[in-house]
């Protein structure tokens, strides 16, 4: 079991939460299929640090952003994950409270 | 259920691999047949017996190099050379024969998948284990034991019916029988209707069975070997030569080989070894975990399922249990066992058997899985001309070896694609057009 | 069960709601619960406080978090305990029966706030249990990952994580020096958590206690 410095809660076990992805920026709706499909399943799969989200299930119920080694599976940083990112300027950051 | 001592299993055959090392000499040659005749000979003379297969200096050049010696690549080499004459091999290995998931596996086989394509090519495999101690003159132990995947809520049976029916359009046997039915196979199984999970039904697969991984591995490497093929252990690949789109060779910890084809074969290093010939995979890689209890009398025969409690037990013809579960929740290259595995596989386990509560818990290790996102393998040729890959096994891929060493092989000595592996390439994730075999792959080894 | 609240000639005002958890001992009323009347007097006590008010809010930390309470606290005021469940989500308990009371007074509080906010009345969807007295702690500990010591989890301090596998939110909330938890899961996990608990209370002679008089 690792753990896992959540900003909002502190260190908590990792089965506390679910293991989203990797961090991608995901394609505005203009993309291509292409596009979109490499979006959906390419994957870097690194031996070494990554920059990944997680989802605090069984604490605060927040997604967050975590730096995780994949070998020592060491944690070094964790930050609230920003909501709504878009890589096209179109689609601004949404509004809704949760 | 107590645990005797977690750890890993590694030291046993690193120690092998110790062994292993230092029976070097070149050229094909005489390989000892394998015999109840030789058995006597051995006991009666106490003759050394021939090492398996032999240490080479890396050649500067070969016809054909593959990465990672697991059952993969090793049955790759060995139909290279028996199916295509195809002699000048090198399979590199970073570690040792079978260190990887060829060694680490729960070794179960059956080929009662979802999709048509899937039944198809794991079909294949069967057909070739089922032949492979007399192929390969070397007892790789399997035993047709009967495979069941247990179904406790209406979800699963029918994913069952539906993999039943696809099965026996494909010639593959498999049923969905009843609890009673399956109380008859596993007569200590709890089919009450009180219990936790009930058991609704099982799809039942008499073909499937288990075998002895590293016997398959051990086979595939000294049958290869014989027909002169160079196995080079401790060999790491450290980067792919490309140039103008095709692969020229790879270069390793001990030199440069050059070879118009470069086979990757390396399971859960799949996108680091691909990465090197700039090709990107739809892979990521989850540590899955196994243990085993200590040897009891046999009473377990078939090998049995359970997806909604995420684990599948089976009984080894030394007696032990073997316990497998569902990947580590989070992707990672580390290969350390966890007690959270231990504790959530033995509280599923007891919930099926209660009775084997007093059995000790001997040892339990990891190994790497390749996941990708159809559950389904990438087989064939990729962007960069003679770089091939046969990866995506995830957590299901032994049972494939012999089936893909052989497509490969014909692949990499005809130049085309076999019609068994079509549907696996790696250009049907840009297409859209994926094999989703997660309705039978996911827990069910 | 007998799922009928009809009982003699109807002259007594009859429950009409219970908690999932099976109350320990005789019971009684309050207000329109059925509680246990059970009194323990054992050193480390378990009860079943369901029948107390709760009212979920959520909104933008920013704005609502310096109304109402900062996360990983809770502040007592009016005779309501509020607790800061997330960063942008709160929880209420307050006597029973005062939930409408409650949500009006937090909704006016917020009217100002310019992101949106919902204030929702959970009474019907989750279970509340005190665990209290001096090996409370070390009970607690046994089905709880989290420090509970008293420089991490200090009286006034509240977390969100697993109580014997159920996710739930945890108060420290000490009665008159004494130590004391609040522990606040899903409804359907009532009788679960309450059993957990009171077998890992077992070995410092737990007691199962009923609804207090003195509610929050
Ligand atoms: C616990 C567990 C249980 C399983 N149970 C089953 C089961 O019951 N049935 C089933 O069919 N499958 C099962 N599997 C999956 C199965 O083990 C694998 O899919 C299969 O063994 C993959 O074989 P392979 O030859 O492709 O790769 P591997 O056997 O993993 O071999 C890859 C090799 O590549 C080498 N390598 C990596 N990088 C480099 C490099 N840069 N240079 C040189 N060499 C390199 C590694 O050292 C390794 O030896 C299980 C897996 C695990 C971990
Ligand atoms: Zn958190």
């Amino acid at each position: 079991m690792i753990r896992i410095p959540c900003p909002h809660c502190g260190p908590r076990n990792s089965d506390e939460f679910s293991y989203i992805g990797e961090e991608k920026r995901r394609p505005g709706p203009d993309t291509s299929p292409t596009e979109w499909r490499t979006y959906l399943y390419s994957k870097s799969n690194p031996a070494g640090w990554t920059t990944e989200q997680w989802f605090h299930a069984a604490g605060c119920g927040k997604f967050i952003v975590a730096e995780r080694h994949t070998v020592t599976n060491e944690v070094r940083a964790t930050r609230p994950k920003p909501r709504f990112e878009r890589s096209n300027a179109g689609a601004e950051a949404g509004g809704g409270s949760s | 259920m107590g645990v005797a001592r977690a750890g890993s299993d590694l030291r046993p055959a690193a120690r092998r691999f110790i062994h292993l090392r230092g029976a070097a000499s070149d050229g094909q040659r005489k390989t000892t047949t394998y015999s109840a005749f030789s058995l006597l000979r051995h006991g009666l003379t106490h003759e050394k017996w021939q090492r398996a297969w032999r240490e080479h200096e890396v050649a500067s050049a070969y016809d054909a190099v593959i990465v990672g010696a697991g059952v993969h690549g090793l049955a790759t080499a060995y139909y290279l050379a028996a199916n295509h004459n195809m002699r000048r091999v090198a399979v590199v290995d970073k570690g040792y024969v079978g260190g990887g998931g060829s060694g680490r596996n729960t070794a179960i086989l059956r080929s009662n998948y979802l999709t048509p394509e899937g039944v198809r090519f794991y079909d294949r495999s069967m057909t070739l284990y089922s032949t492979l101690a007399a192929d390969l003159n070397f007892n790789v132990m399997f035993a047709k034991r009967g495979h069941l995947t247990l179904a406790h809520n209406d979800g699963s049976l029918r994913t069952m019916r539906w993999r039943a029916e696809v099965n026996k359009l494909q010639g593959v046997e498999s049923e969905v029988i009843a609890p009673e039915e399956v109380k008859r196979l596993v007569p200590f199984m709890d089919i009450s209707s009180h219990t936790r999970y009930p058991i609704l039904g099982a799809l039942y697969h008499p073909p499937g069975g288990i075998i002895r991984h590293d016997a398959v591995n051990w086979g595939y490497a000294r049958a290869a070997d014989a027909l002169g093929v160079h196995i080079h252990q401790g060999t790491e690949v450290l980067s792919i030569g490309v140039v103008d789109g095709k692969v020229t060779g790879v270069t390793t910890n001990r030199g440069e080989i050059s070879s118009p084809i470069v086979v990757n074969c390396t399971a859960g290093w799949a996108s680091l070894v691909s990465s090197l010939a700039g090709v990107s995979l739809p892979i990521i890689t989850h540590p899955l975990q196994a243990a085993v209890t200590e040897p009891v009398r046999m009473f377990l025969g078939a090998v049995v399922v359970s997806g909604s409690l995420h684990v599948y037990v089976s009984q080894t013809d030394r007696g032990e249990l073997v316990f497998g579960a569902s990947t580590d929740p989070y992707p990672s290259y580390s290969m350390r066992g966890s007690l959270a595995f231990t504790e959530e596989l033995a509280s599923h386990v007891l919930e099926l058997m209660p009775s084997i509560a007093k059995m000790r818990v001997l040892r339990q290790w990891a190994g790497l899985c390749d996941l990708t996102p159809d559950f389904s393998p990438i087989m064939g040729t990729t962007p960069v001309e003679g770089f091939l890959v046969d990866v995506g096994w995830g957590t299901y891929g032994f049972k494939a070896g012999p089936a893909a060493g052989e497509a490969m092989a014909e692949l990499v000595a005809t130049g085309k694609t076999p019609e068994l592996i079509s549907s696996f390439g790696l250009s049907r994730f840009g297409d859209g057009l994926l094999v989703g075999e997660r309705g039978a792959a996911a827990v069910g080894h | 069960m007998p799922t009928s609240t009809r009982r003699g000639n109807g002259s007594v005002a009859e429950p009409v709601a219970r908690s999932p958890i099976a109350p320990a001992g005789p019971t009684g009323t309050r207000g329109a619960w059925e509680v246990s009347s059970a009194h323990s007097k054992a050193a480390l006590r378990l009860a079943d406080m369901t029948a107390l008010s709760k009212v979920l809010v959520r909104g933008a930390p920013g704005e609502v978090a310096p109304l109402l309470c900062e996360h990983l606290r809770a502040r007592r005021e009016d005779g309501s305990l509020i607790v800061g469940t997330g960063p942008d989500s709160w929880l209420v308990l307050a006597p029973t029966g005062r939930s409408d009371a409650v949500s009006e007074m937090i909704a006016s509080r917020l009217r100002g706030c310019t992101s949106l906010v919902t204030v929702i009345d959970v009474t019907h969807g989750s279970v509340v249990l005190r665990l209290s007295g001096e090996s409370a702690r070390r009970a607690l500990e046994k089905v709880c990952a989290i420090d509970l010591s008293d420089r991490a989890t200090p009286n006034g301090s509240s977390f969100r994580s697993r109580v014997a596998a159920v996710v739930s939110t945890v108060v420290r909330d000490d009665v008159d020096g004494d130590p004391s938890y609040l522990i606040v899961s899903d409804r359907s996990s009532g009788q679960f958590l309450f059993d957990a608990l009171a077998d890992a209370g077992q070995e410092f002679g737990i007691g199962l206690t009923g609804y207090p008089e003195q509610e929050i």
